[in-house]
């Protein structure tokens, strides 16, 4: 009897209270980006009086002011130059790398060596960069930059495409030597083209870490021109102290090209992040 | 002997550029780093030798005690709140919910977002003016609870602290669902066809199976707690004083606001070796657990 009527109306609860409970931690995940987005569209009477509302005018130049008035504008381009030049060098290299040591010349020593990175934090880095690149006459250069999050990155990248690389099944290798294929044809024309995946998420993680990192950018880079977006961002709370609706803008836009990127290569993402999670 | 130069070419030019930029810009500056915590130094001067001499100094400073045991609170918060909503969350996905798919995206999108935007934003929403946490509490009629979170210091290190344990959850979720994906299924079908229930599966099949994730996660939330740094730089600055300042936010002020690149380097040193030694115990641990 109880099986009959008793369990269904039970699981039916269960699955109902579970159901709330996921839909009210997804408002409590989106509903902060929502409302920082409303809020970016509203002049301060709005913002003061309306906390909750949508806006009454809709103020389209809080985008064009914190753009070009916080020189967001500015950053965000320095910001993509940066991570794209970071994410190329780094995708060529590790995967030569990679190459040799999981095909040509394995070491162990070598691969562990490459790994140490995983355990350092970024904080070990700042000071000696800051002077190597006094050293280098690179002070206040983007492309120092480039060079330390290309270091930064190359631990969880060569981790990545050393386990990529692995699972290519060597006989194709094999066939295109008996065919008189060099190595670095081999690797070029034939092992590149297959570890595109690799790469994908190689490529879609570093620009992540690039594109969200604050200390390297606050120590290394010092001219506000040059400054890049997440620096920006943390110099347009002291500056905009009470324009909110600029303030929420600013924050619109630094975040709008992550949060594309995530829902374009959602896959690339969460197989990096916790791929380089679960070796960290 | 031609052929032997030609062999080791490739994989030399292959391996050097990476091999450069990685000693070059990361393994070097690391045991730099090493060095510096045992001079004193400016940067400017010259550097001067003093064995354990900063060490000795950080033990009596209390700005370094104050912001050890802020860390070690965040620590502890986000071992508790993350891992226990991070699994919670992920069996609740597990257990073949619609739109699962979707769940899983909207929770994991605030890690992939700037802490520092992030931080930027939870300081909108403590905002005494417009700030929306105490217009809910008003709305919901627990306006006794309303208070200047970011100057009220019985609130200011947890108000913090609550920006970067939200962020990550997601992660933990994440993670937590792709290592219940990996339970063989037969393993929970057989349980409750024993008749287990849904909880006495979860605590004595599914948990279990899932102690190498629980290390990996806890040893996260320890390291990621070590290295905190921008919330609580962009909502406070670490202030007033070092109230809400984290070893990485203590480290950066007195290596770039006081120019003491020694005991900066110092401070640095001891979150490197506390996030070792933490993680080592955490895998010393789980492997005993294991073996029982």
């Amino acid at each position: 009897m109880r099986s009959f009527f008793g369990k269904p109306l039970k699981y039916k609860i269960q699955g109902t209270v579970k159901y709330v409970f996921l839909l009210l931690v997804s408002v409590i995940s989106l509903y902060p980006f929502v409302w920082v987005l409303i809020t970016s569209l509203k002049d301060n009477n709005d913002i003061y009086g309306n906390s909750f509302g949508l806006p009454r005018v809709f103020r389209w130049e809080n985008y064009s002011e914190a753009w070009k008035g916080a020189s967001a504008g500015r950053s965000f381009f320095n910001s993509l130059f940066v991570c794209m030049i970071t994410l190329v060098i780094l995708a060529v290299i590790t995967s030569m790398g990679s190459y040799i040591l999981t095909r040509v010349a394995k070491s162990k020593l070598l691969s562990t060596y490459f790994s140490l990175g995983l355990m350092i934090p970024i904080h070990a880095l700042l000071i000696p960069s800051v002077l190597i690149f006094k050293y280098l006459k690179l002070t206040d250069n983007l492309f120092s930059l480039v060079l330390v999050y290309t270091a930064v990155n190359i631990s969880f990248s060569m981790f990545i495409m050393n386990g990529f690389l692995k699972s290519i099944p060597k006989e194709i290798d094999e066939a295109a030597t008996i065919d008189g294929c060099g190595k670095a044809r081999v690797f070029f024309q034939i092992l590149l083209p297959i570890a595109k995946p690799g790469l994908a998420t190689v490529a879609t993680l570093a620009f992540l870490n690039c594109w969200n990192d604050l200390l390297l950018g606050l120590v290394v880079i010092s001219t506000p021109a040059k400054r890049t977006l997440s620096v920006a961002i943390s110099v347009l709370k002291g500056s905009y102290l009470t324009q909110y609706g600029l303030l929420c803008a600013g924050f619109a836009i630094s975040i709008a090209p992550v949060v594309i990127m995530y829902l374009l290569f959602q896959k690339q993402v969460i197989a990096g992040m916790t791929a380089g999670a679960v070796k960290g | 002997m031609k052929s032997k130069i030609n062999k080791l070419t490739l994989p030399v030019l292959f391996l050097a550029p990476v091999f450069l930029i990685y000693t070059i810009f990361l393994f070097v500056p690391m045991l730099q780093t090493g060095y510096y915590s045992l001079t004193q130094w400016n940067g400017v001067s010259e550097k001067v030798f003093i064995g354990l001499g900063n060490y000795k100094e950080l033990l009596k400073n209390n700005d370094y005690w104050i912001t050890f045991f802020n860390t070690l609170k965040l620590t502890a918060v986000s071992l508790i709140v993350q891992i226990s909503f991070g699994l919670l969350l992920a069996y609740l996905l597990y257990t073949k919910v619609r739109g699962m798919k979707i769940f899983r995206t909207v929770f994991f999108l605030p890690v992939v977002i700037a802490p520092v935007a992030i931080g930027l934003m939870f300081s909108l929403f403590y905002n005494s003016e417009i700030g929306i946490f105490n217009k809910i509490l008003y709305a919901v009629g627990l306006d006794m609870l309303q208070t200047n979170w970011l100057s009220n210091p019985k609130t200011l290190l947890y108000a913090v602290m609550a920006s970067q344990v939200w962020q990550y959850i997601g992660l933990y979720v994440t993670i937590f669902l792709g290592a219940l994906q990996s339970i063989p299924e037969d393993l929970i079908e057989s349980a409750q066809i024993d008749g287990a229930g849904e909880v006495k599966t979860f605590f004595h099949v599914v948990l279990p199976q899932l102690s190498v994730f629980l290390n990996i996660c806890m040893v996260l939330c320890v390291t990621g707690s070590l290295k905190a740094f921008d919330h609580s730089y962009i909502m406070t600055n670490g202030g007033p004083g070092v109230r809400s300042a984290y070893l990485g936010v203590f480290m950066y002020k007195t290596a770039f606001g006081n120019s003491d690149f020694g005991m900066g380097s110092a401070i640095t040193i001891t979150i490197i070796l506390i996030s070792l030694t933490i993680t080592l115990l955490f895998n010393r641990f789980s492997a005993s657990g294991s073996e029982n």
